[in-house]
């Protein structure tokens, strides 16, 4: 057996055991999941596994009203022989994707949601109005969370009550929920209400809880978990099942000044460009986003995918540009005008989603400093885990030596964890290795 | 651009101007006739051992005024407590009489964290008097509602000001009460003998007072590492810290005077986010009256259901501010959240709408409401990039469409919709579900399972 057999093998046992745990009926299932590792597929198994194998209802709790529609979506294709209820806010009418589905229902109050086995979809917010003890409510048997780490604990709380067992999905390894309120009573704490629900659930009930970790991306290569894995997720060992995947080059940019980027691009998965920034350091920085608009004009004209033995043309669908602020995706956009079709977005808005080629802005580029915000490791993550066969970071050269001051001080407590400091390791060891072997200066 | 910059752009006019300026178009804080004026005095370092505290009101700010020089001893910190207590007990029977609850003014968010600190050393003290935990039961309600946006019980002056008005101070001296009250040309007490920055009482102090407390220490001792306990210095030091806790209260006042004289008009409709302040003090009370522990609870249910009013009050809160002030509008517009255009073409089913910003934060999914009438609402379907033109935003009518919609040619202003539903219904938590109670540990059904379930779930799906 190859090395990839083996982990495919060791993968499908890791998710053998979930629906084991799910349908034995274990109390809570946590699964933690690195990039790419078929989270979504994983809860389809587990949601048709307790509505049609166990003759249960399940409840399937999603961040967003997107996420919500897609994975009905999604549950009602691969399973037409099961019922699919879409519970969606007051007055939200039928996403068109789901208009021609016979098995699908979309129901906005709870008392309209039919009672017998059934997988039950809804937003965590939509989740947290029904009354589970409610006289009109059929109770679920099975609350499933997907991207749990994307939900603070406080709001799982208010959604814990809808059934007894609960299944945990998600990528520990990505931006943490966003709490704006003041958390500094809860800090020290474990489980406090502003952590991921699946840390808060694990720091208080180890014992109930059945961990399990998917062992590996069918997303990323082996060159990027190499690079990633240390840096964004020591405690979750994982390699790479993906098919043989790369950026191949086809022709030549018409714009000869990022050939050497689209060089190093075709030649491996993660690369480094480096621009130079002739000791001007600001945060809305137009020459990086024209920068970034040359990189994916040059890889439009001048690469394509290969995957699997068959090569197939790199269009702009196949391309996503990355930033860590709203004003440089604008400034990006503007730099890309004339080419449709690219995603250019932050990462809190690529959180989930893919491309064949990503180019990632580096949240240090335009910083003074390595503040919390621009070395938070969950962004840089999300950033450098996007793509199926290359990624190209564009930085600043300044970005060094802001890593090497080291990280700023803000808002540490004692006794809890210190976020400033793992992101600013998680940049630091990201940084040296894309620098050592993988860059090229512009 | 960002709402920090709107922010940074007042606080240069401010500078140039050499003025306050308007930070809010609306008056966001009420200062009630019986609000209490309320300040701890703590070292540095030291932040839960209280060596003064005063409390007075609009018409007489120095009302009590307790110091010590050493309170590092529990029987004294009990003391200070239970001097507090008692000058308490005319507004508590006032507050029952009235069913309201207290309005509390503090100098700063420095002043909030002493006094959280000293609610954390005694709530759970079971052996305090009933004038002793009527402070304990104060203060705990001050430090909780102190945390929620929008919250009339507790006014901080640092933030209400700097909400209200933008003046020139630095970042550092943001939280410094003296800092804003300076901008505002208050003829204030004079300060000018505290004025030599040294050791400090705490960060609000620190270009205050401390010459003093210097002046004694060198007296008192060659040796300057002494502490001020061992100097035997305990009453001048007391005389001292009694003075600055006096102009703590006249610093808290003016401030309080200028935040109730605003000519501006108040904010509208943030009576929901009051009737919490009243049914938290309700809560707090029946605890006080039943004999339970004063302080916040940490058990994992309580803290997510304090953590999720926090957030739905912060929300409110920014909600109302962004239908109710303009310049709250232009920060919002900033950040990209609001749709500022002008109509292209519109039908009953949806809207074209043409934007100079390529800005936005607006994405497929977004719900927005019209300004001029937020019972017209659309959501977003796609946004269409048109480069330096700006941006071409399709959505779908999703209310008002017998209301009257703007018609083609109008510029229109659409933002978040008002007046959210809340989120987190605390009743859906009265059963404490066991994920979130530590005591509870559930054991698996251990039911028999298939040898291969993998193999059973994909069996059932229609790709296979």
């Amino acid at each position: 057996m190859s090395g990839v057999d083996a982990l495919i093998a060791a993968h499908d046992d890791v998710v053998r055991d979930a629906l084991r745990a799910v349908l034995a009926g274990d109390p809570a299932v946590v699964i933690e999941s690195p990039p790419g590792a078929g989270k979504s597929y994983l809860v389809e198994l587990a949601v048709s596994s307790a509505v049609l194998i166990a003759a249960e209802r399940a409840a399937v709790a999603t961040q967003t009203n997107s996420q919500a529609v897609d994975i009905a979506h999604r549950m009602a294709v691969a399973y037409p022989q099961m019922p699919v209820v879409l519970l969606t806010r007051k007055g939200m009418s039928t996403p068109p994707r789901l208009a021609g589905l016979a098995n699908v229902r979309v129901v906005d109050a709870p008392a309209d949601v039919p009672g017998g086995p059934a997988a039950i979809v809804a937003t965590r917010a939509k989740w947290s109005s029904v009354d589970p003890g409610g006289a009109n409510w059929e109770p679920v048997d099975l609350l499933v969370v997907d991207e749990a780490w994307q939900m603070a604990d406080f709001a799982y709380a208010f959604i814990a009550g809808l059934a007894p067992r609960h299944l945990l999905v998600g990528d520990p390894g990505q931006i943490p929920p966003v709490v704006n309120a003041d958390v500094r009573r809860w800090e020290d704490r474990p489980d406090g209400p502003h952590r991921p629900a699946p840390e808060a659930l694990l720091a208080r009930h180890r014992d109930a809880v059945t961990l399990l970790r998917l062992p590996s991306s069918r997303r990323l290569g082996a060159e990027t978990v190499e690079m990633i894995q240390p840096s964004f997720y020591p405690q979750l060992p994982f390699g790479s099942s993906r098919p043989a995947t790369r950026l191949v080059a086809t022709g030549s940019p018409t714009d000869p000044t990022v050939d050497p980027v689209l060089g190093l691009a075709t030649s491996g998965e993660m690369s480094l460009a480096v621009l130079g920034d002739g000791g001007q350091v600001r945060l809305l920085d137009r020459e990086m986003a024209d920068t970034i608009a040359r990189v994916v004009r040059g890889a439009l004209e001048s690469t394509s995918v290969e995957r699997g033995g068959v090569t197939v043309p790199l269009t702009p669908d196949r391309v996503a540009v990355v930033t860590a602020h709203v004003n440089q995706t604008a400034a990006v956009r503007l730099a890309l005008s004339g080419v449709s079709g690219v995603n250019v977005d932050t990462a809190e808005r690529h959180q989930g989603l893919e491309a064949d080629l990503v180019v990632v802005w580096h949240p240090l580029s335009g910083r003074v400093e390595a503040t919390r915000f621009a070395t938070e490791a969950g962004r840089l993550c999300v950033m450098t885990s996007r793509h199926r066969a290359a990624c190209v970071v564009v930085a600043r050269e300044h970005v060094a030596g802001v890593i090497d001051a080291g990280p700023v001080t803000e808002g540490r407590t004692l006794g809890g964890s210190d976020p400033s400091w793992d992101g600013w390791k998680a940049n630091d060891a990201l940084w040296r290795r894309l620098h050592d072997g993988r860059a090229v200066t512009l | 651009m960002s709402r920090a910059l709107v922010d940074l752009g007042l606080c240069l006019r401010a500078q140039r101007e050499r003025r306050p300026v308007d930070a809010s178009t609306r008056r966001l804080v009420d200062v009630r006739d019986d609000a209490l004026l309320l300040s701890l005095v703590a070292m540095p370092g030291d932040m839960g051992s209280m060596w003064a505290f005063g409390i007075g009101t609009l018409t007489k700010p120095v009302g009590t005024v307790k110091a010590t020089g050493d309170p590092r001893s529990f029987d004294v910190q009990r003391r200070m407590l239970g001097d507090l207590g008692v000058a308490l007990r005319r507004h508590w029977r006032t507050w029952a009489k009235a069913g309201a609850c207290p309005q509390v003014i503090v100098a700063s968010r420095s002043a909030l964290r002493l006094i959280e600190t000293v609610v954390f050393r005694w709530a759970n003290s079971s052996d305090l008097d009933d004038d002793q935990r009527k402070a304990v039961a104060l203060l705990s309600f001050v430090a909780e509602r102190g945390e929620y946006a929008g919250s009339r019980a507790v006014v901080v002056c640092t933030s209400a000001l700097a909400d209200r008005w933008a003046v020139g101070v630095e970042p550092d001296d943001a939280d410094l009460l003296v800092s804003h009250l300076d901008w505002h040309g208050d003829d204030g007490p004079t300060l000018d003998r505290y004025d030599e920055p040294d050791v400090g009482l705490s960060d609000e102090d620190e270009s205050t007072i401390v010459t003093p407390l210097s002046t004694l220490m060198s007296k008192g001792s060659a040796s300057d590492s002494a502490s001020v306990l061992t100097l035997g210095l305990s009453k001048p030091v007391t005389k001292v810290i009694d003075s600055i806790a006096k102009i703590r209260l006249e610093r808290i006042a003016q401030a309080a005077r200028l935040l109730r004289e605003d000519p501006a008009p108040p904010l509208p409709g943030a009576d929901d986010l009051w009737a919490d302040d009243v049914a938290e003090w309700k809560w707090k009370v029946s605890g006080f009256d039943q004999g339970y522990r004063l302080g916040p609870s940490s058990s994992p249910k309580a803290s997510a259901v304090t953590l999720a009013r926090r957030e739905e009050a912060l929300d409110r809160w920014a909600s109302l501010r962004l239908w109710g002030c303009e310049i709250e509008l232009r920060r919002a517009t900033a950040e990209g959240r609001v749709l500022i255009g002008t109509i292209a073409d519109s039908d009953l089913s949806g809207v074209t709408i043409e934007t100079p910003e390529r800005t936005l934060r607006i994405r497929p999914g977004t719900e927005l409401a019209w300004r001029d009438d937020p019972r017209i609402a659309l959501e977003v379907d796609a946004l269409i990039d048109r480069g330096a033109d700006g941006t071409v935003v399709e959505a779908r009518w999703t209310a008002g469409m017998r209301v009257g919609l703007p018609a083609v040619g109008t510029d229109v202003v659409f933002c978040d919709k008002p007046d959210q539903p809340r989120s987190y219904p605390i009743d859906r938590v009265r059963d404490t579900p066991w994920t979130h109670d530590p005591d509870l540990t559930p054991t698996g059904a251990g039911r028999s399972v298939s040898a291969d379930p993998l193999a059973d779930a994909r069996a059932l799906r229609a790709d296979q």
